[in-house]
């Protein structure tokens, strides 16, 4: 009786775990958990968060997991915008780290003027906040009337302010590096007296507001329709380039709250080296969430997941203290593994192995 | 018909873009090239000192740091001073830009080639070029990979000798414990391997150790506060951080501070930097940082001074140092910072 | 059987879930003409990718003349070493690369190619089969027709002892098939074996000498063409009793509501397809066809009335109100409903569920910031996936896994729920079963006579004279007659198209 209590069990188990196989989330999900396993494991006290008091007596949570939720901010909120750019037009946009240094340029200037050193600000944050989002705006109809309006890849158009963008930073800042007062540093670190990072609150209020205009608008079933087919669309009465066009600027309104997280962490920009190479970054983390970077088809949960899979990397390479020279490197191999899982030709042999033992506690049932 | 016109539109928008960015370039130096040229060839035959010493000067980025914008301003002021004209082009982080960009120079025909390279290997093909022009080829900032007969003079920071004032200021400190930080510069920059290798080198003969070693890509601020978070996060233990620029140096400090660690002259952790900007002279008399040893980026009057010395064929040092100091929270003034003008 | 040139015997094959080949025998002699008939989901294409070895079987033996043993058929590249090639119904060919170059492309020997003589042998080929091209012309600026059939003469190049024809008349008009035939009949004569797949019953007797048909994966039989009529092959491919379509032309009639209501007027209408002018009306309850040969102009009429296309000139009338329609949600929106010619282009969206590709329309109506929950979603699909009895696993299917008949009826839901005035067929019956052809012109029948204004195009004249009660003639983008009543014939349409009764 025991025994066959046990290979029910066993069926039980191996059904359950190829229903979660298949599940669309289950790699980008398994992934993440087996990279915090895997620090955990090198350091027992990784997932520990603690409440500490900061240089000026405010409580303030410290971990490697606050860390990592908080330095994400910019790589989640990038990626949800390169999710929708990436469905609806069947590209990436490569300017992102570009025109975040634009975005830093401006709010760098509004807030400071022509001051190296301003000891106040020189406009209330919001009107920097706003300005900011309406520099990354513009960057993306930019790029969204190329791609919508004149049907140039994704890839070819953005290439044009993925080159000039980081000297337009430049010069919006008009040659100067300035720091800002210390008040702006507080979307980018903590409001005084509040533990949790202001970045990982602006995430939250991110993901929750891109869930809701997804449940709330026809934003995802739009985006796929065309990003599937958009003759088809266009027949059913879609307007596919304006559909595009409104993805490239959702993704420069999601440049423009990065810009701003960015350039408040330490107060200052440096155009040049502003974000270096985010837009790979982003790129991979929609392609590790289950995303085909071929359009159509989007899985927003999964592209969220995969950026915090990337940070989650990133931090893991610097307190492991790999050599510098070997970090590409690191991060190159585990690219490939994780890529190359999410292949069709290795998911369907993992499948098949699942359902073979499927099959085989299937058998010893029968004859028990 | 459409296609015709975005094609039209994108090109339109590059040339522009294009010639925004030389305008700016520029606009300090040549702003009446042409002008001068044309008067030059007239005047030619009656008075050719008139003819103005044309430098080529290939710099790093526009505005990578206040340092940097210190260096492009002292050539500036100094090769105006002097009536030389400068041709000055910035390679944007871009090291085969840089490259193509000296060449271009040398086509042009520039009477003197100043390089600051972002990358202290490749230069060998260009040198020679200048070479076979009858170009003289100086090196300024930071040391390249060359041999010595392929090059006229140098006017360069020494990292190395940077990186062992800090070590030997280390070693005087006695500290009981010395765990360090290192966060490093843009890899494969002179600086970055000047300055690393004098700590790991000291770090060795000390019996230091060493618990981070990174290079943080741009020397970005932002990346070497977010991996001192990291490490004090993962509960990493150190006594000193060893940032490889002023920006690093304050972003670990931001870091700290997050965690409620102290630092600086009556804190826990040593916190030594490099450049020495006026605004990190003042962190150090406020006594935030420990050490700033200098890098001096005013370039101009010493390679105008060069340049005179050529010109008169004088025979001049192949291989000058700047002259740099080092600032001890413990010895600055007031004074000291008040006449640093960068 | 010294001549047969292909045995498969007891032919298994199954999917996840579905039971494709069960048990299925088939035989091929010689210069024989052989149509495999089913319908949607009988086995046909599985049958053909077993023999191909697209699809590898589960159980079972394929022979080939000259072989003794049993052969393994692995890969395509293996079928086509064996002397069986294949076109299928959607062209497989590279649309990016010239004629010659898909005549020959990968079976080529040498290391360098020289293209000279390439080019000059594909225009013998070509020039042997009529085939109205160049060598060097790119494939995609060809008509679908002229793809077609460089498909069909690459397979012929090759050598072949087997010959199998997926469909490949669907999107070849009358001449061309005829054509088709000609080269056929030619390829029979040197000995080579045809499977012929079709859903044209008039081209399996036209050209045919046995038939097998299959259903639900499973052998029904195989029949000389002389001994099996009409009436009964269709019968035993859908497995019911004779009458249904019978019962179908008795309905007709009485549908013809002779109302005056007009729903739609065109004057003058002309678009940048290069459609010329015409005039044009459809009326509450009355089923209107256009009729005429491939690229006659039937599609750029309704594309004009539906705005698919950029109207040039002309007035539109919808229930005598003037109406400027410049894209397809304004006509939406003013009750016109359009599917379109091609399902897999302009129809369907291939990712995207049944249950989304249901409400798409109606949901793009209703506005970009007023979705439907997923209960009203899902109670849609329902209604319809019942109403038109879809065959789909659920309506969380993508919509590309469901067969071609299955995908029409979820397009035509599509348009249904957002319950039309005017209502646009174009081709709703190509490439898909009997039954579902049938299913649907009732369906059009019954919401014609519930009122609605139909359009109803098709390339099967048959069909429409069933359907319609006004025929638009077209000929070379004119509209060159409209028949009605007791004109609505084969003869009269032919007639009408070859420029009888119209000199203009």
């Amino acid at each position: 009786m025991t025994r066959n209590n046990n290979k029910l069990d066993t069926d039980r188990f191996a059904s359950v775990l190829k229903a979660l196989s298949r599940h669309r989330m289950f790699i980008p999900i398994a992934f993440l958990a087996f990279l915090l396993l895997i620090n955990v494991f090198i350091n027992p006290s990784f997932l520990r968060v603690s409440l500490g008091r900061d240089s000026t007596g405010s409580p303030v949570l410290i971990g490697n997991l606050i860390n990592i939720l908080n330095n994400a901010t910019e790589l989640v909120i990038l990626t949800i915008g390169m999710t929708l750019v990436t469905a609806s037009s069947r590209g990436q946009d490569i300017s992102i780290g570009a025109t975040v240094s634009i975005v830093g340029g401006v709010i760098m200037r509004v807030l400071c003027g022509n001051e190296t050193q301003p000891t106040q600000l020189h406009a209330p944050i919001l009107v920097a906040l706003l300005l900011g989002c309406l520099a990354g705006i513009a960057c993306g109809a930019f790029n969204g009337i190329l791609v919508s309006k004149f049907n140039i890849q994704p890839m070819v158009a953005t290439l044009i302010l993925f080159t000039a963008g980081r000297s337009i930073g430049s010069m919006a800042m008009g040659g100067l590096k300035p720091k800002a007062a210390a008040s702006f540093g507080y979307y980018g670190n903590f409001i005084p007296g509040f533990p949790v990072p202001t970045p990982i609150l602006i995430t939250i209020g991110a993901i929750v507001v891109t869930l809701f205009a997804l449940k709330r608008t026809n934003l995802s079933l739009y985006t796929r329709a065309v990003g599937i087919n958009d003759k088809a669309s266009s027949l059913n009465g879609l307007n596919p380039a304006l559909i595009k066009f409104l993805t490239f600027v959702i993704l420069g309104l999601c440049v423009g709250i990065a810009g701003f997280v960015q350039s408040s962490r330490v107060q200052t920009v440096n155009p040049y080296t502003i974000v270096p190479s985010i837009e790979m970054d982003v790129i991979l983390a929609v392609a590790l969430g289950g995303n085909s970077l071929g359009g159509g088809k989007f899985n927003m949960t999964g592209s969220i997941v995969g950026a915090y899979t990337i940070q989650t990397l990133t931090s893991m390479l610097t307190t492991l203290n790999v050599n510098t020279n070997a970090v590409p490197v690191f991060k190159a191999v585990i690219i490939i593994i994780l890529v190359a899982i999410q292949t069709p030709m290795l998911k369907s042999l993992f499948v098949k192995k699942v359902t073979l033992s499927n099959l085989t506690a299937g058998a010893g049932k029968e004859r028990g | 018909m459409k296609k015709l016109f975005s094609l039209f539109l994108v090109l339109a928008l590059v040339l522009s873009l294009v010639a925004c960015g030389t305008k700016a370039d520029t606009s300090t130096s040549s702003d009446n090239t042409t002008d001068t040229t044309d008067k030059a060839e007239e005047t030619k035959a009656a008075d050719t000192a008139d003819v103005k010493v044309v430098v080529g000067v290939v710099q790093t980025n526009a505005n990578e740091s206040d340092w940097r914008t210190a260096n492009t301003k002292s050539f500036n002021e100094a090769f105006g001073d002097a009536g030389f004209e400068l041709k000055m082009v910035f390679g944007e982080g871009d090291h085969a830009k840089q490259i193509s960009q000296a060449q271009q120079l040398i086509q042009e025909e520039v009477d003197y080639l100043v390089v600051l390279g972002l990358q202290a290997t490749g230069w060998e093909d260009v040198a020679k070029a200048a070479k076979e022009a009858g170009i003289p080829f100086i090196m300024a900032d930071r040391k390249l990979e060359l041999s010595e007969d392929l090059y006229t003079a140098m006017v360069c920071s020494d990292f190395e000798a940077e990186g062992v004032k800090a070590v030997d200021w280390l070693k005087k400190q006695a500290l009981a414990v010395n765990k360090i930080v290192v966060l490093g510069g843009d890899t494969g920059s002179s600086a970055q391997l000047g300055r690393s290798k004098a700590m790991e080198d000291g770090a060795k003969a000390n019996g230091w150790e060493i618990v981070f070693n990174q290079n943080m890509k741009g020397w970005d601020e932002t990346l070497a506060k977010q991996a001192v978070a990291d490490l004090i996060a993962s509960g990493t233990q150190f006594s000193v951080i060893y940032a490889e620029n002023d920006n690093m140096a304050r972003g670990a400090c931001d870091a700290m501070d997050a965690a409620g660690i102290t630092y600086g002259k009556d804190g826990d952790v040593k916190v030594i930097a490099f450049d020495a900007n006026k605004w990190a002279l003042e962190k150090v008399l406020a006594g935030q940082f420990n050490l700033d040893v200098e890098c001096n980026p005013l370039h101009g009057p010493r390679i105008v001074e060069l340049i005179n010395k050529l010109e008169a064929k004088e025979t001049v040092e192949k291989n000058a140092y700047v002259n740099e100091e080092m600032f001890d929270s413990a010895t600055i003034t007031k004074e000291i910072v008040d006449a640093r003008s960068y | 059987m010294q001549n047969t040139v292909l045995t498969m015997q007891n032919i298994y094959k199954s999917f996840p879930g579905v039971r494709a080949l069960h048990n299925v025998d088939f035989t091929l002699r010689e210069g024989e003409i052989h149509a495999l008939m089913g319908e949607n989901g009988a086995g046909k294409s599985t049958l053909i990718k077993v023999l191909t070895g697209v699809y590898a079987k589960d159980a079972g033996e394929i022979y080939m003349k000259g072989t003794g043993k049993p052969v393994h058929i692995k890969s395509p590249q293996e079928a086509q070493r064996l002397g069986i090639s294949t076109v299928y119904q959607e062209i497989t060919l590279c649309p990016n690369l010239t004629v010659a170059e898909n005549l020959f492309i990968g079976r080529t020997d040498d290391l360098f190619v020289d293209w000279k003589k390439y080019n000059s042998r594909a225009e013998r080929i070509l020039g042997g089969l009529k085939i109205p091209t160049k060598p060097t012309k790119q494939l995609s600026n060809c008509s679908i027709a002229v793809q077609q059939m460089v498909a069909i003469a690459r397979a012929v190049d090759m050598d072949c002892k087997v010959l199998i024809l997926d469909e490949p008349t669907s999107s070849l008009d009358e001449q061309e098939v005829a054509k088709l035939f000609t080269l056929m009949r030619e390829l029979k004569g040197r000995g080579v074996g045809i499977i012929f797949v079709t859903h044209f019953l008039d081209q399996v007797y036209e050209v045919c000498d046995k038939i097998t048909v299959l259903r639900n994966g499973e052998l029904v039989g195989e029949y000389q063409i002389k001994d099996l009529p009409r009436v009964e092959l269709v019968a035993k491919m859908m497995g019911k009793e004779l009458g249904d379509l019978a019962e179908i032309h008795n309905e007709a009639q009485p549908s013809i509501m002779n109302s005056k209501e007009a729903i739609i007027e065109a004057e003058e209408l002309t678009s940048t397809s290069g459609i010329k002018p015409f005039n044009f009306a459809s009326h509450k309850g009355e089923v209107t066809g256009f009729a005429g040969l491939l690229g006659s102009g039937r599609s750029e009429c309704v594309r004009a009335i539906y705005g698919a296309d950029k109207v040039l000139k002309g007035k539109l009338r919808i229930k005598g109100e003037n109406v400027n329609i410049t894209t397809p949600i304004k006509a939406m929106k003013k009750g016109i409903g359009y599917l379109s010619e091609d399902r897999k282009r302009d129809g369907i969206i291939g990712d995207l569920s049944v249950r989304e590709n249901i409400i798409l329309a109606l949901q793009v109506m209703r506005g970009f910031f007023r979705p439907f929950t997923k209960t009203q979603a899902q109670a849609f699909a329902d209604e319809y996936i019942s109403l038109l009895g879809i065959k789909t696993a659920s309506a969380d299917t993508p919509i590309s896994s469901l067969s071609g008949g299955n995908q029409q009826k979820v397009i035509l839901a599509r348009w249904l729920l957002t319950h039309p005035d005017y209502l646009i067929l174009d081709e709703p019956t190509r490439g898909i079963d009997i039954g579902t052809k049938v299913e649907i012109q009732k369906l059009v029948l019954k919401l014609a006579s519930e009122g609605m204004s139909i359009t109803f195009i098709s390339s099967e004249i048959e069909e429409m004279l069933r359907t319609c009660s006004r025929l638009i003639v077209m000929r070379d983008l004119h509209v060159v007659g409209e028949l009605k009543g007791d004109d609505m014939t084969q003869d009269k349409i032919m007639y009408t198209i070859a420029g009888g009764s119209n000199s203009k």
